[in-house]
């Protein structure tokens, strides 16, 4: 409690408080904004200001200045008072707090707060320093600062707080936006800038004037009071390099030359020790000359093979992606797989929605680390890998205490009760990324420099722990990232220090069908897009299975519909114009080492979905026709064109189902498909919430795996019975109780013709027979 | 402390070093020649020492109840009447660094008269002891009569010294003035008038206040921006207990919010019995503010989180004028808190149309 801010408090309430507008402040002896915007009111109403505002915008500025200094001489009794009731506020003597100003007190209060401002005594509070009054703002060393950053504060306020945009800015040594944005100001101004077209920010005709005018080094020598040494000086300072500041001193020796290579060897700069355009924009912006080179960058959607290949060509090291998150983010082990082949490595990610200060808290922050473990851990990402952790929202200090710091705890935690087998690191601005260090909670910072304007970047020096840097989006291969531009990608380039190493190799044994998982995710997650948009005609499931059905086109003729379901062409075009899809690759049995033959799975899938079986096993339905009864029907049709005798039936069909060799309708590839297709499909009808691509990673995953999905085939389909096997077999190629049935395989027959009977009744019986009846062999074959 | 040097700036006015209100509080000022001769020992009464003492700011330490105090300015008239000071007399201000933030450079000055001199600073010992030698460069002519006594200013007290706010064993100041041809040496302490005292002693104690803010996103009005409080967090810095009862202010703009509630309260990451207590609500044409008392008294380490729920109105398409949000933890008029400068939360970054104020 300080009696005299207490004194002010009671007498700004007590003379404005029954003015409309004024906002009473507490009466507690404690200096706060409520008492700063208590005084602005109060000064704008002997201000003649009508509309009162806590802000201390350019109305009161004007009128004040109107007004003119304020001082021992100046009118109005109130204003002088206002004035002295600011100084205790600041912590500066203010006489008597009755506007007599004349004291010697009030004088030497105010006096050593311009002192403290940097500033030349004047014994007169001027607009601007009126302004400075009426904040929050210290002009002494705090606890944390650094004094010759105050320096430098000082010194910017002394040497052009005279040009109209320029206003006070605090001088406790503390990183700070305004003090930021002033030194770029001095150096608009010394570029020649004028005060309509100086700003505060580098803009195309600052980095202009940089590059023109302001190079110097070991041997320049400023020829006033001010200059590009100083400045260069005061950028070095500003960013925590340098530890010495003299106004006098105007030479640009080899200490700071030394200083300057320090700096530029910290921000993976060519160590020339002199002042060129890449170090001041390193000095001045968080992105530094976003042109330079980065060997990192990092990407919101998958990469392929084109894409990588286009980042090797561009010279990219370091590949940032996502563990998980979102619809299009995910990492998966052919793309790992894919990215360290390649000679990349890559570093993980993690973000959740991680842009607003709402996201984080303690639980948040262990449901967040939880995730990401769990998906290192499947991944096999080694241990000692840095995991970033996001943080993608301009965080104000007061969020970093209240709510991030809270959540890297929970993460902390969770990791710790994980066997600490990861490192923590955050993706933040550099404010985020230092509180953090500094708290203990993270290793290695990933700066989102690329938000220059945030509040956490500007002002702040790169995080001593920077292993990522990020500095500008752009486009490779292409204009645009674009489907129809095989390896065209949108990336953020990232700067790297060199403090992390990344991930080059990957514990998890690799699995050969990794890059179809991929592909069957990015598919799944399309399809889960299209749904939550509102296209409810079919489940995402079907509408995979679909797009997995469409990709070579053979199973879209005639009465395909029927059978396989109709299908969703909006969603398709969807699909193909959506950016980024990996490579579609094979999906190989890992005992058979044989490939299944995907549309076909699409187009079987899709019969069983749109459906139903017979209620006697033993009979067929067009479910099966999508599937094997359809593939046995060709199976006896490719026969009839080899035009062997009817005795060799079963023999050749024995050789033919599920062949290794690439013929007909049904070889092994086919196979599986059906197979596949009735499994999954039965099971999924049977409420199996379980996607395609779990389906595939759980029977495709291990030889020991595999042959399951062939037990349940049979199982499922034919009751674990050879009997109902045999006789469903028989019924698919003799059975006429069921119109649809007999009409679908009709139109077939027709359509393939060749065979020289006019349908499949007409076709011998041996025929039929031996072909069943090698079809039922060759299913119990794979089932034992 | 840095080796600082300057000449002094030049002054504007004469009439601002007024007597009156100036009181030396401990401490002593040593005017000093480069050698003393055996003349400058004998007393020559001449030059009087008059600090500003009657100013005090309160000084907390860690380990007592006892509230100290320091002058506000290390500061003093010098009253010289017909006693010259000559060239490189020295004046030495002993202070503490601990509670003192020094000017670059001492001043000496009376109305539109500044005397130049140099100033070192010099940290002698490593108890946080500073010495400030101020060197006239010119010599400082003996008062006359009807004119001001000039001032020799030298720092003020650091109130922003938190979180080492808690100074064990603060030491006193003084000044010297060094003895001259004409006068003896003058010392004197620079002692703080009175402070404030608690009517039962207790350690000093205090809260610290941080929040997250939302974000008013209307529909439409690009260019409009309002942030409100959504989350809290106070913690008692301590090392005593804070009071019995907590309050907290939020202020809003009473054209843009509509009702500021408490949804939850955390106590050290727990649900705890009570709710915070809404215990006044002000609502006028320029302030919604709600006042709210926590239902616990805090002990030192806590930490209470809360939670707000904020309803919001559609800005007015003629607002011209705003009020800034504010949270604010309450001062007790205790002595024994402590001044964080933590205790107080907005935001300066809205936007509402036509800026005005």
């Amino acid at each position: 409690m300080d009696a005299m801010v207490l004194k002010a408090q009671r007498w700004v309430n007590a003379t404005y408080g029954s003015v409309a507008g004024y906002n009473r402040c507490a009466e507690d002896g404690s200096t706060g904004w409520g008492t700063m915007f208590a005084l602005t009111r109060a000064l704008q109403i002997e201000l003649g200001i009508t509309s009162l505002s806590d802000n201390f915008g350019p109305t009161t500025l004007a009128r004040l200045t109107a007004h003119g200094n304020v001082g021992a001489n100046s009118p109005n009794m109130n204003i002088r008072t206002i004035a002295e009731a600011g100084l205790y506020c600041k912590g500066y003597d203010g006489g008597n707090i009755d506007g007599a100003f004349s004291s010697s007190r009030t004088v030497a209060g105010l006096g050593t707060m311009q002192d403290h401002m940097g500033l030349f005594p004047e014994w007169t509070i001027s607009p601007k320093v009126f302004k400075a009054l009426l904040t929050m703002d210290a002009y002494v060393l705090l606890p944390g600062g650094n004094q010759y950053r105050r320096q430098v504060q000082q010194w910017l306020n002394r040497s052009f707080s005279h040009r109209r945009d320029f206003y006070l800015n605090s001088c406790d040594g503390l990183a700070s936006r305004s003090a930021h944005a002033n030194l770029i100001l001095a150096i608009q101004y010394t570029l020649g800038f004028t005060d309509d077209s100086a700003n505060g920010n580098v803009g195309p005709a600052t980095k202009a004037g940089l590059q023109a005018s302001a190079y110097v080094h070991e041997g320049s020598v400023d020829s006033g009071p001010t200059g590009w040494v100083r400045l260069f000086k005061a950028g070095l300072i500003f960013n925590d390099f340098d530890g010495h500041w003299d106004d006098a001193d105007p030479q640009f020796d080899s200490r700071l030359a030394d200083k300057a290579r320090l700096f530029q060897e910290y921000t993976v700069l060519p160590k020339t020790g002199d002042a060129n355009f890449d170090t001041w924009m390193s000095l001045l912006v968080s992105t530094g000359n976003p042109n330079r080179v980065g060997r990192a960058m990092d990407c919101a959607r998958p990469l392929n093979a084109a894409k990588i290949a286009t980042l090797k060509a561009n010279g990219y090291e370091y590949v940032g992606r996502y563990l998980s998150g979102g619809t299009i983010k995910v990492l998966t082990s052919s793309e790992i797989a894919m990215i360290n082949d390649n000679g990349l490595a890559f570093f993980p990610l993690y973000q959740e929605f991680g842009d607003s200060a709402a996201h984080f808290n303690y639980t948040q922050g262990r449901t967040d680390a939880t995730a990401a473990v769990a998906k290192a851990h499947e991944l096999g990402i080694p241990f000692g890998t840095v995991i970033y952790f996001s943080v993608d929202y301009d965080a104000l200090d007061s969020d970093i205490n209240t709510y991030v710091i809270q959540h890297f705890k929970g993460i902390a935690d969770v990791v710790r009760d994980d066997g600490n087998k990861y490192a923590i690191g955050v993706y933040g601005t550099r404010n985020v990324c230092s509180r953090l260090a500094k708290a203990g909670l993270t290793t290695r910072s990933f700066v989102s420099g690329m938000s220059t304007g945030y509040s956490g970047n500007m002002g702040y020096s790169l995080p001593a722990n920077w292993a990522f840097d990020q500095v500008a989006n752009l486009t490779l291969g292409g204009t645009v990232e674009s489907p129809n531009v095989p390896g065209s990608i949108e990336i953020d380039k990232n700067i790297a220090s060199g403090r992390d190493v990344g991930v080059t190799s990957v514990t998890r044994p690799r699995d050969y069908n990794d890059a179809f998982y991929t592909y069957m995710v990015w598919v799944e997650t399309r399809a889960q897009q299209w749904w939550d948009q509102g296209n409810h005609d079919r489940s995402p499931v079907e509408l995979a299975a679909q797009y997995l059905r469409h990709r070579n086109g053979k199973f879209n003729f005639p009465g395909s519909d029927t059978v396989f379901g109709s299908i969703d062409e909006d969603f398709i075009t969807f699909v193909k114009n959506y950016p980024a899809r990996p490579d579609m690759a094979p999906l190989r049995d890992p005992k058979l080492f044989r490939d299944q033959d995907i549309p076909h799975f699409g187009a079987s899938f899709g019969a069983v979905l749109n459906n139903t079986l017979h209620s006697d096993y033993t009979k067929v339905s067009l479910q099966d026709f999508g599937g094997w009864a359809g593939d046995l029907v060709s199976a006896v049709l490719d026969f009839c064109k080899t035009g062997r005798p009817a005795s060799e039936a079963y023999t050749w069909g024995l050789n033919y189902i599920a062949s290794d060799a690439d013929v007909g309708y049904f070889n092994i590839d086919d196979f599986l498909a059906d197979v596949d297709a009735f499994v999954f499909g039965w099971l999924h009808n049977d409420g199996d919430q379980r996607k395609l691509s779990q389906f595939f990673r759980d029977y495709y995953s291990t030889p020991i795996a595999s042959p399951g999905r062939f037990w349940a085939f049979f199982y499922y389909r034919f009751l674990y019975s050879e009997e109902t096997l045999r006789a469903a077999a028989r019924s698919a190629l003799f059975q006429l109780s069921d119109l649809m049935y007999t009409g679908v395989v009709g139109t077939f027959w027709l359509l393939e013709g060749g065979t020289g009977y006019t349908s499949l009744y007409t076709v011998p019986d041996e025929i039929r027979e031996g072909i069943a009846r090698a079809f039922a062999d060759v299913v119990l074959e794979h089932v034992h | 402390m840095s080796e600082n040097s300057q000449g002094s700036a030049t002054v504007g006015r004469r009439q601002v070093l007024a007597a009156g209100g100036l009181i030396l509080g401990v401490g002593s000022m040593q005017v000093l020649l480069p050698s003393a001769p055996a003349w400058a020992q004998a007393p020559a009464p001449g030059v009087t020492l008059e600090p500003f003492t009657d100013d005090a700011v309160i000084v907390l330490s860690g380990d007592s109840t006892a509230v100290g105090a320091c002058p506000r300015q290390l500061a003093l008239r010098i009253v010289n009447p017909e006693v010259e000071l000559p060239a490189q007399t020295k004046i030495e201000v002993v202070f503490d660094g601990r509670l003192y933030a020094p000017r670059r450079a001492a001043l000496l000055s009376s109305g539109k008269r500044t005397v130049k001199t140099t100033t070192t600073f010099t940290s002698p010992d490593e108890t946080g002891t500073v010495v400030c030698t101020v060197t006239l460069d010119e010599a400082l002519q003996g008062l006359r009569a009807g004119e001001d006594p000039v001032v020799l200013s030298v720092a003020t007290a650091n109130t922003a010294l938190y979180p080492h706010d808690l100074v064990r064993n603060a030491k006193d100041s003084k000044v010297t003035v060094a003895a001259t041809r004409r006068s003896a040496k003058v010392e004197r302490g620079l002692r703080a008038g009175d402070v404030p005292r608690a009517a039962t002693p207790r350690l000093p104690w205090g809260v610290e206040l941080s929040g997250g803010w939302g974000r008013h996103r209307p529909a439409s009005g690009a260019q409009f921006a309002y942030y409100y409080p959504t989350q809290l967090r106070i913690l008692a810095i301590g090392p005593g207990d804070g009071p019995d009862a907590t309050t907290f202010n939020v202020s809003l703009d009473p054209y843009l919010v509509k009702e500021v509630t408490v949804t939850a309260m955390l106590l050290n990451g727990k649900r705890t019995p009570g709710k915070v207590n809404l215990a006044g609500t002000t609502r006028n044409t320029s302030l919604y503010q709600t006042e709210w008392r926590l239902p616990v008294k805090l002990k030192a380490g806590d930490v209470v989180e809360i939670a707000l729920k904020t309803t919001l109105l559609s800005p007015p398409t003629n607002l011209i004028t705003v009020k800034h949000p504010v949270v604010t933890v309450n001062g007790t008029l205790d002595p024994a808190q402590r001044q964080t400068g933590r205790h107080t939360l907005t935001r300066l970054d809205s936007l509402w149309g036509p800026e005005s104020g």
